[in-house]
């Protein structure tokens, strides 16, 4: 019989960003790969798991009761020989596991969640990565995080770069009414959309911002950012939006506004790159690990270097538009399930 | 046609095994270039002679300039490679477009195994295998860790960097890092290179099926104080100005 993985899929319909599109694309592609094993999801949303993967539904209404008591019943029930859990290992949980960890931002920066969770994670995270016997993370810089911060010994820890979906591409109409740089992410001081604001002020001209990402903590901030510098018709949030929506609205843009001052990964360059969109980025974290030199890097928390680096991505926009595209090639959402999966196998 | 590969040797004062390093990569590679400082050995190669001494990283550099294929093996003279070693890493970084640094599993010449595939240095451990400290402490039973002594794949595994006596790298991560860093003379460019590597994405694999045998230069581990200690201590300390992140992993 072949042997089960389950995967805690519950991000899945809760526009979690990131962590949502990481666990969508690496159970679409794990699903033909995966001949040897059955794979199960276990998800609040069995209508978003593909084809090929078992979906096992759980509701949810609170998180902490999910992970203390529901989540390890239904997995004595269901016996799988692995299971693959993101951040948290849930402490009831007596098999053997693996933990995908993007990123230490919450126990790096303050603020980003509110002091219950940050301590719940601070507790679990570091105990799960013990407990787990490979932790999985998507860049070599979160993998040298993890060594620092939790002592993990660095043979356990596999790097599985994150990909970019095909949906992402160059071609199609363009149709901005008026040039906007893009921003992609929470508004959340970790992705620091303030200083994409304070670069816009010091362009003056055509150039409008978009913003889009679901309002986290410090959306008051650059709101009244706004006000104070007089940007209200130049910024548009457009909060969370569709997939559908955002592929236009990248391949629209005259570059995409990656301000962010912690970065496990970084998937928006890459969507951006993969649009034929010039990006224009800081070097936290992770992000030069993504960009390589295909995109302007600049400083995290410097507003003036942001707006020229707008101005460069506008004004050499052919030259950055090809090793944009170039660079996103290297990364494929296969590629990361096929990592993962010898991960399983090296276990199983 | 299979991709293209050249080799760049980088030799500094007379040589004896030049000749046997010469003789087992020119076969296998398209075209093959040897960097000398002055006075050149007699070989059966083009030959680039540098009239003022410069170190490794800086010879290394010219070698990749004077060569054009995708991908170019950089050797130093003490090495012998195996008849297929340069195809077997070849091969293997064809198939794997984010591996920019690939390294050959490598053998002393009486066959013993030799640690090649290492860690990002942290600063205890450097100070432990580096100083007389060692002769306590014992690095090699100790730092396991740092030699991945224990660890023997018999697969492709990553690694942080490798020894630089022979290595295949891919042009287009060379071009995109501006190559070795030729402020270091003799040691610490191939642990640079391979970080700034790791920086911007370009992975380190090492690759046990391709073998090349490597008279490891011991001077270094025999004696406390000499003209290469020095060297490789400000090797280290190059490292460390250029990357201060790295103290904080003690």
């Amino acid at each position: 019989m072949k042997p089960l993985v389950a995967i805690d899929a519950d991000v899945l319909g809760r526009r979690r960003t990131g962590d949502e599109t990481y666990v969508s694309n690496l159970l679409r592609e794990l699903a033909p790969l995966a001949d040897r094993e059955r794979l199960a999801a276990v998800t609040r949303r069995p209508d978003l798991v593909p084809d090929g993967i078992e979906a096992v539904e759980l509701a949810a209404r609170s998180q902490s009761l999910r992970m203390a008591v529901r989540l390890p019943r239904l997995l004595r029930e269901l016996r799988p020989a692995l299971a693959h859990f993101l951040y948290v290992v849930p402490p009831l949980y007596r098999g053997r596991s693996v933990v995908t960890v993007q990123d230490l931002s919450f126990d790096r920066l303050s603020g980003l969640m509110s002091p219950r969770d940050r301590a719940l994670f601070r507790t679990f995270v570091p105990r799960s990565v013990r407990l787990a016997e490979r932790v999985l993370t998507g860049s070599e810089w979160s993998k040298n995080d993890l060594v620092d911060r939790y002592g993990v010994s660095p043979e356990r820890i596999v790097v599985t770069p994150y990909g970019v979906s095909s949906t992402f591409h160059p071609n199609g109409p363009r149709e901005p009414e008026r040039p906007y740089a893009l921003f992609v992410g929470g508004i959340q001081p970790r992705k620091d959309p303030l200083a994409a604001v304070e670069a816009l002020a010091l362009l003056d001209g055509e150039l409008k911002l978009v913003v889009v990402g679901a309002e986290k903590r410090g959306g008051d901030e650059v709101r009244s950012a706004v006000r104070r510098l007089g940007l209200e018709q130049r910024v548009e949030f457009a909060g969370h939006v569709e997939r559908d929506k955002l592929v236009g609205l990248y391949r629209d843009a005259a570059c995409l506004v990656f301000p962010s001052r912690y970065e496990g990964f970084g998937l928006p360059v890459l969507e951006a790159m993969a649009s034929g969109t010039p990006v224009v980025a800081t070097t936290a974290g992770a992000v030069p690990e993504v960009a390589g030199d295909a995109a302007i890097l600049v400083e995290p928390g410097d507003p003036e270097a942001l707006a020229n680096g707008i101005r460069r991505a506008v004004s050499d926009r052919e030259r950055f538009v090809a090793a944009g595209l170039e660079r996103a090639k290297r990364f494929s959402w296969a590629e990361t399930a096929r990592r993962t999966l010898a991960v399983y196998r090296e276990l199983l | 046609m299979s991709v293209r590969v050249d080799a760049v040797v980088v030799t500094h004062g007379p040589q004896p095994e030049l000749a046997r390093c010469l003789e087992a990569l020119a076969p296998q590679v398209d075209d093959l270039v040897v960097v000398a400082n002055s006075p050149a050995p007699e070989v059966d190669a083009r030959m680039i002679v540098n009239t003022k001494n410069a170190g490794f990283a800086a010879n290394a550099n010219t070698g990749i300039a004077a060569t054009t294929a995708p991908f170019v093996v950089v050797a130093n003279p003490d090495t012998e490679a195996r008849p297929d070693a340069v195809q077997r890493l070849r091969k293997f970084a064809e198939l794997h477009p984010r591996a920019g640094v690939i390294g050959p599993q490598m053998l002393f010449p009486d066959g013993r195994w030799q640690p090649s595939r290492r860690r990002f240095p942290t600063v205890s451990g450097t100070i432990v295998r580096r100083t007389p400290l060692r002769k306590v402490l014992r690095p090699d039973i100790r730092q396991v860790d740092h030699y991945l002594l224990e660890d023997r794949p018999t697969e492709p595994a990553q690694a942080d960097w490798m020894l630089a006596a022979f290595l295949l790298l891919r042009r287009e991560m060379l071009d995109e890092l501006g190559g070795f860093d030729p402020g270091f003379r003799l040691y610490g460019e191939d642990i640079d290179l391979c970080y700034r590597a790791a920086r911007v994405g370009w992975e380190r694999w090492y690759v046990p099926q391709a073998v090349v045998v490597h008279e490891h230069d011991a001077v270094t581990d025999r004696r406390f104080m000499t003209r290469r200690t020095v060297w490789h201590l400000r090797g280290i300390m190059r490292f460390v100005r250029k990357h201060p992140e790295r103290l904080k992993a003690l």
